[in-house]
């Protein structure tokens, strides 16, 4: 399995957490771990490492990005910067779960978002539309839909 | 449209409808950890990015502006409470109706606001989201590919919606059904507010409905499920005040009449008595008791009677002095044509 913070590197560690009773894993690499304030260079290598993987060391791992660790979020609810939200996305997932029942954005995109972006939303959309189709059985629509999805896609499943 | 000026739909029941989107830049800190100098770069990139449509807006330094002025602001709904205090680089850019505010540097860096009078969520969004469009042509949102835009609080992430609306729900309150009709629009996602924001007591029987929820949904879902549950809320309203308006209770009757007479002619009036009376008036007025009032001349009164608008220029006032110019001004304002 490739590490779930990078997608480079082997996942070779294996970080579970207990955060205010929610149990979240995550599988990393050893430089993210080192990078997520878990190992210092000279424990990479020491056996008893995972006795360091309580949640207060986690809160004590700064974001790259602002310097903000996670205890300092909990204790003032607000996010340092947009690195923030993927350097503590396994605590601020929950977090999210639980204040809107989900964690998977369904609005606008910017503007400026990529065109693959914007063009894998639209082919999220027309599928929806196209089960639909399928469920009512319209399948002239259903056929003109898949035909769409064809061309987003740039003609990968063809 | 002023929303405190201007008639809007449903104006017997709701006041005032408002959107806001909440925007961060990709490229600076946010809030809780921004420079005074970035946050000044920022309050320029956005005015920049406005230009297209800057000949109807004025931009304003709220960090220079006197306290007194920027408590009327706050009266007008234009700036919150968090975009004040310090000397930290904020500002808000207005439009001439009043009807767009674009908060800099609050909560989030940026702050799109439009609030509309009566109810007119699908108007407010609308205007909200074109104005969103034109900053993201030239900002760089932080926006992440699963979460959405990023905000300062969780709270705010995914769109970054949050709309709301004033409503004067009397005949719920005369009921006794409040508390249950609260309860359900909380379990349906929506949060409900006194008049003056968090924490406050619903004064005058004014509440703030708004969306909790702003991630998992497609705005317009949001928007649509927020004018439902409203809707809905209205209805109830509605059905009470017809059961009311057919046997009005005389204790009813009295206190609405009460507070119509202290209203035309009281010498001094605070600004906690003049939102009761103007609740009492309204009701009166819903309940057929007391010829109308245009709902807006009410609405305005709501504005300007509070204490930095009727302050304006002359921060010497004292308190005394303010309830009797609160007083005067409700006259002029809503009896100017009648023989006092
Ligand atoms: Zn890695
Ligand atoms: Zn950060």
């Amino acid at each position: 399995m490739l590490c779930e913070k990078c997608g480079m590197n082997l996942a070779n560690l294996h970080l579970s957490q207990n955060i205010n009773g929610k149990k979240t894993e995550m599988h990393v690499c050893h430089s993210c771990a080192a990078q997520m304030g878990y190992l210092s260079a000279d424990n990479l290598f020491s056996t008893d490492f995972f006795n360091l993987l309580t949640p207060n060391i986690a809160g004590h791992a700064r974001c790259p990005g602002c310097g903000e660790t996670y205890d300092e979020y909990k204790a003032t609810k607000r996010i340092g910067c947009k690195q923030c939200y993927t350097h503590f996305a396994s605590f601020l997932e929950p977090v999210l779960k639980k204040v809107h029942g989900s964690a998977v954005h369904a609005g606008k995109l910017p503007k400026k978002a990529n065109a693959a972006l914007k063009a894998k939303r639209e082919a999220e959309r027309l599928r929806r539309l196209l089960q639909e189709a399928i469920l009512n059985e319209e399948f002239e629509k259903a056929a003109k839909l898949r035909d769409q999805i064809r061309e987003i896609n740039g003609g990968d499943e063809k | 449209m002023t929303w405190y000026k201007e008639q809007g739909p449903k104006s017997d029941m709701i006041i005032s409808t408002r959107v806001r989107i909440a925007r961060n830049l990709a490229d600076f800190p946010f809030a809780a950890k921004l420079s005074e100098e970035d946050a000044e770069k920022i309050i320029n990139l956005v005015w920049e990015a406005l230009k297209p449509i800057a000949n109807d807006f004025s931009l304003i330094k709220i960090h220079k502006l006197s306290p007194v002025k920027q408590q009327a602001l706050i009266e007008k709904h234009l700036i919150s409470p968090d975009l004040t205090g310090g000397n930290f680089p904020r500002a808000a850019i207005i439009n001439r109706d009043e009807s767009v505010s674009i908060m800099v540097n609050e909560e989030d860096h940026i702050r799109i606001q439009c609030l509309y009078p009566g109810f007119q969520p699908d108007e407010a969004w609308n205007m909200a989201s074109k104005i969103d469009d034109l900053l993201g042509e030239t900002l760089n949102y932080a926006f992440h590919e699963k979460f959405g835009f990023l905000t300062s609080c969780p709270t705010n992430t995914g769109t970054g919606l949050r709309v709301s609306a004033m409503v004067h729900l009397p005949a719920i309150a005369v009921s006794g059904r409040m508390t249950g009709l609260l309860s359900q629009a909380v379990k349906s996602g929506m949060t409900v507010r006194g008049l003056y924001g968090e924490g406050t007591d619903a004064q005058g029987n004014f509440y703030q409905i708004s969306n909790q929820i702003t991630l998992g949904y497609a705005e317009e879902e949001l928007i649509e499920r927020f004018n439902k549950i409203v809707s809905a809320v209205c209805e109830v309203e509605n059905s009470l005040r017809k059961q009311l308006a057919a046997d009005v209770p005389a204790k009813l009757t009295d206190r609405i009449f009460r507070s119509y007479g202290n209203m035309r002619h009281a010498f001094m009036m605070s600004g906690k008595e003049l939102i009761n009376l103007v609740s009492d008036v309204r009701t009166g007025i819903y309940l057929g008791i007391l010829k109308k009032i245009p709902f807006e001349k009410l609405n305005s009164l709501m504005v300007l009677t509070m204490p930095a608008n009727i302050t304006g220029n002359n921060s010497s006032l004292t308190a005394e002095q303010r309830d009797i110019k609160r007083a005067k001004l409700v006259k002029e304002l809503i009896f100017h044509d009648e023989q006092l």
